[in-house]
């Protein structure tokens, strides 16, 4: 299994059907994974067909510091697949939440993330299920200072539909949320997401910003972005954008009036789109394996391996 | 040493005309300006020499070396020696400038012959540095948040390290301060050799006192109406281009292609109305 390459089994990789790994500072109790002490971990969590739970909660507990890499693939469950991510007082939490391929269509994610007082979370989000798929995630900010940075990329491919809805809501002051979503659709493949920033009276110095970028590889494929802020507070700073788009012929113009072929030279255009998403991936193989899966959805599996010479 | 030939180049976008029979030749050595007031046709015949797609064709011919390009690809077009510095270049996210730059160079490169990495650095922090680029500009993204000046800069930067035959400049000195544009001056100038054929499209006489013509076109409506020595540029620069203008009798408002025909009345005649649109 090429997870097995990636990450060889050691004390810092588990599957969850598996016993976990006498981690110091890692406990489960009643379906809940929970972390604590202020050292640094770097853990990863691979989650396959012979999960059995429908809930999965992690708890970081008050100023824990984690880098978690969780891998969904080989899912065959045709049900809701819940997370939950309690993060205590100022702990610091990076997530590398990842969807591989194969997943059942019939499968959907649903998350929630509840922040207490300065605690940050950092959210990476790969879809590539080559599958249709449904994520939906809220996100409570309830502590003050909290904030979440939330980068995702999905990729829709052949008729698929992927459809990710998003919600952030600031339920204390000086709350801060970031959310960066990149879709790709090929094909005829369908994107449809929904990101909503909901920023209650009262939750004053708080800040929201949301930015889309979508790119349509396929003639007939589509992607649909409705970025929304609900804000009922005066003292807050917010924006939202969504940008679609078809790659700029004058782009394409521009590399092969360089040499480059039309075929590289728009694999260089998609993989720049993505390196803001593949760059924060911290695991250089997961990275490259990322970059293979994306390049065979993207730009289809006859083509070789482009390569930057 | 290469040479282009353009010749009775009519060129349309969307149904209308706009290269009207230009001829041209450019050989390795020689250095041409291409003069002229907006909107007629200057950058269009550089995009349309590299083979833009959005521009059509209706008929005449470019060849390098004797050989007909129209049918060839843009990238085909680069690798035979054709080079565009563009007038606004395009940013590409993601792409370093120096994966960008090295990329561009090994596509020239033949079936068994590969890039000496070792040396290529060497070369790019040589061109980098003599356009006082800054030592961070190989892992930044390729003209994103680059200065209009800097841009240009990166232009002739690949330029350098392309080593084209034939070389379009279409208004590289639009963005550059005075020290900047003596720079790049500077640096095309260095370029110079028999075995590259430059062609400059410029509004502004100061490029040209860094980069000296060996002949000045003034192009008006989409074809070249005169061409000449140094002395055209001081002109232009004095009195602009009305005099040009009435010595050849070209009234704005005469021009065919820009003129609807209007019907009057039901009847199978036709008038066309001087002056309406």
């Amino acid at each position: 299994m090429f997870l097995g390459a990636l990450f060889p089994k050691d004390a810092s990789v588990w599957e969850l059907c598996d016993t976990p790994p006498k981690v110091p500072g890692v406990k489960i109790r009643d379906r809940t994974i929970a972390f604590s002490g202020k050292k640094k971990k770097e853990l990863t969590c691979l989650i396959t067909k012979e999960v059995s739970e429908n809930v999965i909660r992690f708890s970081f507990h008050k100023n824990t510091q984690v880098a978690l890499k969780i891998l969904l693939f080989d899912l065959k469950k045709e049900e809701q697949l819940q997370f939950h991510f309690r993060l205590g007082s100022g702990a610091e939490v990076t997530v590398d939440h990842i969807f591989l391929e194969p997943i059942n269509s019939k499968l959907s994610i649903e998350r929630k993330f509840r922040l207490k007082e300065n605690a940050r979370l950092t959210l990476l989000t790969g879809v590539f299920p080559n599958a249709s798929f449904l994520c939906r995630d809220d996100t409570e900010l309830i502590g003050e200072g909290a904030s979440v940075d939330y980068l995702s990329l999905a990729v829709a491919t052949k008729k698929n539909r992927i459809q990710i809805e998003e919600t952030v809501r600031h339920q204390a002051k000086q709350t801060i949320s970031k959310m960066q979503n990149f879709l790709i659709a090929t094909e005829e493949g369908l994107l449809e997401c929904i990101v909503a920033g909901v920023i209650q009276k009262g939750m004053a110095q708080s800040a929201c910003e949301q930015a889309n970028r979508g790119l349509l590889l396929g003639e007939k494929s589509s992607i649909s972005v409705d970025p929304k802020l609900l804000i009922d507070e005066y003292d807050v700073k917010a924006s939202h954008g969504a940008a679609i788009g078809r790659i700029n012929d004058d782009e394409l113009f521009y590399l092969e009036s360089r040499g480059l072929d039309e075929t590289l030279a728009k694999q260089l255009i998609v993989f720049g789109y993505l390196a803001p998403f593949l760059d924060q991936l911290a695991h250089a193989k997961l990275s490259d394996y990322l970059t293979k899966i994306v390049r065979k959805q993207v730009m289809g599996g006859a083509i070789d391996e482009p390569e930057l010479a | 040493m290469a040479t282009l030939e353009i010749k009775d180049l009519v060129v349309s976008v969307e149904d209308t005309l706009i290269l009207q029979g230009v001829n041209l030749t450019v050989s390795g050595g020689e250095t041409h300006a291409i003069m002229g007031p907006n909107g007629t046709g200057k950058s269009t015949l550089a995009q349309i020499v590299m083979g833009h797609p959005k521009f059509k064709v209706e008929s005449g011919d470019i060849l390098l070396d004797g050989e007909s390009i129209i049918g060839l690809s843009v990238d085909e077009r680069s690798r035979r020696g054709l080079f565009l510095a563009m007038q606004n270049p395009i940013e590409v996210p993601g792409v370093t400038n120096f994966d960008f730059v090295k990329t561009a160079v090994s596509a020239r490169l033949k079936a068994n012959e590969r890039l000496r990495i070792g040396k290529f650095i060497l070369k790019f922090e040589d061109a980098a540095k003599a356009l006082n680029m800054g030592s961070g500009l190989s892992q930044r993204y390729l003209n994103q948040g680059f200065s209009g000046g800097e841009k240009k800069r990166n232009e002739i930067l690949q330029m350098r390290l392309i080593q084209p035959k034939i070389a379009f400049l279409d208004e590289i000195d639009s963005g550059l301060d005075v020290d900047a544009l003596k720079l790049v001056g500077d640096n095309v100038s260095k370029m110079k050799s028999p075995d590259l054929g430059l062609v400059l499209i410029t509004h502004y006489e100061r490029l040209l006192d860094y980069i000296i013509p060996d002949q000045v076109h003034i192009m008006i409506r989409g074809t070249i109406v005169k061409t000449g020595g140094r002395e055209l540029i001081q002109k232009i620069d004095r009195e602009g281009y009305d005099w040009l203008k009435a010595e050849l009798g070209i009234d704005e408002l005469e021009d065919p292609s820009k003129t609807r025909q209007y019907t009057l009345g039901s009847c199978a005649t036709k008038k066309t109305i001087p002056g309406l649109r």
